[in-house]
C-alpha cells in the first residue's frame, strides 16, 4: 500500500509540470502586457520597455518558462507582479481560507446528501423520494453566484441571521459553505440514491433480511458500505468542482480565499500569482483524488487486494 | 491516517443511521434543528446590542478591490490611495475644489522658474516617535523617482537638495506649472528614512498620518487606528478605528451597507442608486468625477479626416439617452475634452440636433451618409456604442459595433487601427495630465486615440504647461477648449458621477471628483 501511495505521489511531478506549462503558455497568449499593467496610468513608454527588460519579459516564452521552473524546483514561486509580495506567502495566507470553506462545504454536503440519498432509495417513488430528487435537480441547476445572492438577500438582508460577507467567525462561514455545498449535495444525493437502489436489490441483502436482521441494520451494515463506493468517487470529483465554485462564491461573499486571488491575478496579468494558485489547486485536487483512492481500498477489500 | 479515515466513515454512518430510523425520530431531530436556528438570531441581536456602543467609534468602509501595497511609492491605484493617504502625508494636498493646499509644507517660494524652496512644518512626528526633517523629504522624493510605479510623477524633477533641517530646494528640468500638483500624488508621500532603510519592508508601515497601521489581512480587510499624536490638531482623526473591508461584488457591497456591516461604500453601483435613495437609514452622495467618457474618431482615417463630419457627429449623438442606458443617468453630459472641475474648463455649444448633423454631412460631401465601425470594450461601453449606433442611423450613417477584450483593445487602439472608439479617461487634477497624453501630436501611437495632429493644439498645450501665472494659464486653456472642440477630434459623452452610499447617521462625508475624500474627518 505504501508503495502504491509513493508511486502515486511521484506521478504528481509530471502532472505539475504539464499544468504549469499549459497555464504559462495560455497566459502568455492572452493579450495585455504585465509591465504596463504594473506601471499603470501615466507611465512613459521608456519605463515600460525598461521594466519589461528587467522582468525578462522580452525573452522568448520558453526561456521565461524555463527560468520559472528552475526557481520553482527550489521552492521559489516568485514575486507577485502587482503587489511585490512573495507568491508563496500570499498563497499561504489565502489557501487556508479556501480550504476551510471547501472542507466545510464537503462535510455539509455529505451530511445532507447521503441520508437523503439513502432514504430516497429505500422509499423509492414515495413523496420523500420525489421531493429529494426535485431538490437535487434544482440544486444542480442553480449557478452558485445566484444561489449565493439569494441566500444573502434572504438570510442576511431580510432575516439578519448571518453576515453578508467577509470572514469573521463561524457565522460568516455558513452561507458561503451552503452555497458551495448545494450543487455538490445534489449530485452526491443522486449517486447515493442510484447505487443504493442497485445494492438493495442484491441477493445478499435479501439473505440478510431473510435471516431476520432488522431493516435499519440491513441498510446500515450491509447495504450502505457497498453503496458508498460510487458516492465516494463523486465526492472526490465534487471536491474539484468545489474548488472551481469557490472562485465565484468567494467573490460573492467577499471571502478572502485563493479562488478570488486567482481571478484578481488573471485580471492584473500577474503571471507568477496565477501560476502559484493553479499549482496549489492542482496539488489539492490530485491529493484529494489520491485520498479517495485510498479510501476505496479501505472500504472495499477487493480493491485493496489489487494493491498488494 | 487510518484513524482519521475511520472516524470520517463512522461519522457518515452515524448520520445515515438516523435516516434509517422511524419517522418520529426524524421529526424530533428536525425540531431540534429549528430550535438551533431560533437560538441563532436571538444571539445576533444581543451581539449587536452589546456592540452598538463601541461600534460608533469604528468606521467600516467597503472597498471594491484589495489594496496592492502599503508602500505609498509601491502602488498607483486609488484603492491603495484611500489607505495610504491616512497613513502618510505629502507636502501638499488637494481640497475638495481641487486647489492645492499645504499639508506638510509650511511655506514655499520660487527662487526662479525652475527652483522651488519648500519649508516643512517643524515638530512633525512619525508614528514611531521620530521627528521629520528635510533629510526624510529628500530621501522620499528621491526614492519616489526610482520606484517603478510612481517614477513618472516626478519625472520633471532634476534634483532635491537639503537647505537646512526643515527646508529643501527642488529643481525642475524646465519651468513646469503643474509642479505643486505633482506633490499631492500618493507617490510623493514623505516616509521616515530610517524606517524605509530598515528591513521591515512595509509590513508595519510607519508614517506621519492621522491614522496608524494595525493590520492587513490580504483580500479581507485593512485596519487602522487613530494617531493621537498627529501634528495637525485641527485635522485629527475622528473615529478611533477605521476598517476597510474588501467586497469585490457590487451587489454584495450594497447589501453590506443595507445590513449595517459597513458604514459607507467607496463605490456604489449605479443600479443601486434607487435602492439607497429609498432607504431612510442610508444616504446617497453624488458628485461629478473627473472621468470623461468619449467617442473618439480616428482623425487620420476617412471620413473622419473631415472636420465637418466630426462636427456632425457631435450634433448627432444624444448624450442624455446614452447616460440613461449606460450609467442609469448618474452623470452630466460632457461638453468638452475635460471635466468641468478642471482648471480652465470651457463648455462647447454642441447640442443634440440630428437635422444640423445631416446638413453638415451634406456640406462635407456625404449626403447619403456612409458606413463605419465602432469599437468598444466592456458592458458599459457596449451599451454606449449601441445608443450611438441608433443615433447615427437617424442621420443615415450605418455602423457596426465590434467588441474587444480590454488588453487587446488598448493594444489595437495604440496602433491606430480603429475607425471610431468608445473610451473613458479619468484624470489627475491638473488638466495637463489629460491634454498631453490624449491630444498632443507626440503621443500619436500612445494615448492620443483620436490621433489628432494639430500644431495649434500642440502649441497651446505646451505654453499652458510652462505658464506659471495661473490666470494666464486658465486663459490659454479657455482658448484651447474653444479651439479643440471646433476641431472636434472626439464627441465628449458624459462625466460619470462618483456615487457613494453611506449610513444616514454619518457626518462630514465628502466626495471630491476623485471619490471619497478626507476619510479622517468622517464620524457618527
Amino acid at each position: 500500500m505504501s508503495k502504491y501511495i509513493f508511486r502515486r505521489l511521484l506521478m504528481l511531478l509530471p502532472v505539475m509540470i504539464g499544468v504549469t506549462f499549459l497555464v504559462y503558455f495560455i497566459i502568455s497568449l492572452t493579450p495585455g502586457d504585465a509591465a504596463s499593467m504594473i506601471l499603470g496610468n501615466g507611465a512613459t513608454k521608456e519605463a515600460i520597455v525598461e521594466l519589461r527588460h528587467d522582468m525578462g519579459l522580452d525573452k522568448p516564452v520558453i526561456i521565461q518558462y524555463a527560468v520559472y521552473v528552475e526557481k520553482l524546483v527550489t521552492g521559489d514561486m516568485g514575486i507577485s507582479y502587482s503587489t511585490g509580495k512573495s507568491v508563496a506567502s500570499e498563497i499561504g495566507e489565502r489557501f487556508p481560507n479556501t480550504f476551510k470553506l471547501t472542507i466545510t462545504a464537503i462535510i455539509l454536503s455529505v451530511l445532507i446528501s447521503i441520508p437523503i440519498g439513502v432514504i430516497s432509495a429505500t422509499r423509492q417513488y414515495s413523496i420523500f423520494d420525489n421531493f429529494g430528487m426535485i431538490f437535487a435537480l434544482v440544486g444542480i441547476s442553480m449557478p452558485s453566484f445566484w444561489t449565493g445572492l439569494i441566500l444573502i438577500i434572504a438570510f442576511s438582508l431580510n432575516l439578519g441571521w448571518f453576515p453578508s460577507g467577509g470572514m469573521s467567525g463561524i457565522k460568516s462561514l455558513i452561507l458561503p459553505a451552503f452555497t458551495l455545498a448545494i450543487a455538490s449535495t445534489a449530485s452526491i444525493t443522486r449517486t447515493t440514491r442510484s447505487s443504493m437502489l442497485e445494492v438493495i436489490r442484491q441477493d445478499y441483502i435479501n439473505t440478510a433480511k431473510a435471516k431476520g436482521v432488522s431493516r435499519s441494520k440491513v441498510i446500515r451494515k450491509h447495504a450502505l458500505k457497498n453503496a458508498l463506493i460510487p458516492a465516494i468517487t463523486v465526492i472526490g470529483l465534487e471536491f474539484g468542482v468545489l474548488l472551481g465554485g469557490a472562485v465565484l462564491t468567494e467573490t460573492v461573499f467577499s471571502w478572502p480565499g485563493i479562488g478570488r486571488l486567482m481571478v484578481e491575478s488573471i485580471q492584473r496579468k500577474d503571471t507568477p500569482m496565477v501560476l502559484g494558485c493553479v499549482i496549489v489547486f492542482a496539488l489539492a485536487f490530485s491529493l484529494v483524488n489520491l485520498l479517495i483512492d485510498i479510501l476505496y481500498a479501505y472500504i472495499d477489500p477487493r480493491i485493496k487486494a489489487n494493491y498488494n | 491516517m487510518k484513524k482519521v479515515l475511520s472516524l470520517l466513515v463512522v461519522l457518515v454512518l452515524i448520520v445515515s443511521a438516523f435516516s434509517g430510523c422511524s419517522a418520529t425520530n426524524n421529526t424530533s431531530s428536525e425540531t431540534k434543528k429549528t430550535e438551533d436556528v431560533k437560538v441563532a438570531p436571538a444571539d445576533t441581536k444581543t451581539d449587536e446590542a452589546s456592540k452598538e456602543e463601541p461600534k460608533k467609534d469604528v468606521l467600516t468602509i467597503a472597498l471594491s478591490a484589495d489594496i496592492t501595497s502599503l508602500d505609498p511609492q509601491g502602488h498607483n491605484d486609488t484603492k491603495s490611495e484611500r489607505v495610504s493617504f491616512l497613513l502618510f502625508n505629502r507636502l501638499f494636498r488637494l481640497d475638495t475644489d481641487f486647489k492645492v493646499v499645504p499639508d506638510l509644507a509650511d511655506t514655499w517660494s520660487q527662487a526662479s522658474d525652475t527652483e522651488w524652496i519648500i519649508k516643512i512644518k517643524e515638530g512633525v512626528k512619525f508614528s514611531d516617535g521620530s521627528e521629520m526633517t528635510s533629510e526624510d523629504v529628500k530621501f522620499s522624493l528621491e526614492r519616489s523617482m526610482t520606484m517603478p510605479k510612481v517614477k513618472h510623477v516626478l519625472s520633471e524633477v532634476k534634483s532635491v537638495e537639503i537647505v537646512d533641517k526643515y527646508t529643501v530646494k527642488i529643481t525642475t528640468k524646465t519651468a513646469f506649472a503643474p509642479f505643486l500638483y505633482t506633490l499631492v500624488h500618493a507617490g510623493t508621500s514623505i516616509l521616515p528614512k530610517a524606517y524605509v532603510e530598515s528591513d521591515d519592508n512595509f509590513k508595519n508601515p510607519i508614517g506621519s498620518g492621522p491614522y496608524k497601521f494595525v493590520s492587513w489581512d490580504s483580500g479581507d480587510k485593512v485596519v487602522l487606528e487613530r494617531n493621537d499624536n498627529y501634528f495637525d490638531e485641527n485635522n485629527m482623526g475622528q473615529m478611533s478605528k477605521i476598517v476597510f473591508k474588501i467586497i469585490p461584488e457590487g451587489t454584495s457591497r450594497t447589501i453590506a451597507l443595507e445590513t449595517g456591516e459597513v458604514d459607507i461604500v467607496d463605490e456604489l453601483q449605479t443600479i443601486d442608486i434607487k435602492k439607497v435613495k429609498e432607504n431612510s437609514d442610508l444616504k446617497l452622495y453624488e458628485t461629478p468625477s473627473t472621468r470623461v467618457d468619449f467617442f473618439a474618431m480616428n482623425n487620420e482615417k476617412k471620413p473622419f479626416d473631415n472636420q465637418k463630419v466630426r462636427q456632425a457627429m457631435n450634433y448627432a449623438i444624444d448624450k442624455d439617452a446614452i447616460m440613461a442606458v449606460a450609467i442609469d443617468g448618474a452623470g452630466t453630459p460632457a461638453k468638452s475634452v475635460l471635466a468641468p472641475s478642471m482648471l480652465g474648463y470651457k463648455a462647447s455649444d454642441y447640442s443634440y440636433d440630428p437635422e444640423k448633423a445631416k446638413s453638415l454631412l451634406k456640406e462635407a460631401g456625404y449626403p447619403d451618409g456612409f458606413e463605419m465601425t465602432i469599437w468598444a470594450s466592456g458592458d458599459e461601453r457596449k451599451r454606449i456604442a449601441e445608443v450611438i449606433q441608433a443615433n447615427l442611423m437617424d442621420i443615415g450613417v450605418k455602423s457596426t459595433i465590434e467588441m474587444y477584450e480590454w488588453g487587446t483593445y488598448i493594444d489595437l487602439l495604440m496602433k491606430g487601427e480603429e475607425q471610431t472608439l468608445v473610451l473613458g479617461w479619468s484624470s489627475n487634477p491638473d488638466p495637463d495630465s489629460t491634454l498631453t497624453p490624449l491630444y498632443y501630436s507626440g503621443n500619436i501611437g500612445g494615448m492620443n486615440f483620436s490621433r489628432i495632429n494639430n500644431p495649434k493644439v500642440d502649441q497651446l498645450i505646451e505654453s499652458a504647461r510652462k505658464e506659471l501665472d495661473i490666470d494666464k494659464r486658465i486663459k490659454i486653456y479657455n482658448e484651447l477648449h474653444t479651439y479643440i472642440m471646433d476641431q472636434a477630434p472626439i464627441v465628449p459623452l458624459f462625466v460619470k458621477n462618483n456615487v457613494t452610499g453611506a449610513n444616514a447617521n454619518l457626518k462630514d462625508v465628502e466626495l471630491s471628483p476623485q471619490g471619497l475624500w478626507n476619510i479622517e474627518k468622517i464620524h457618527f
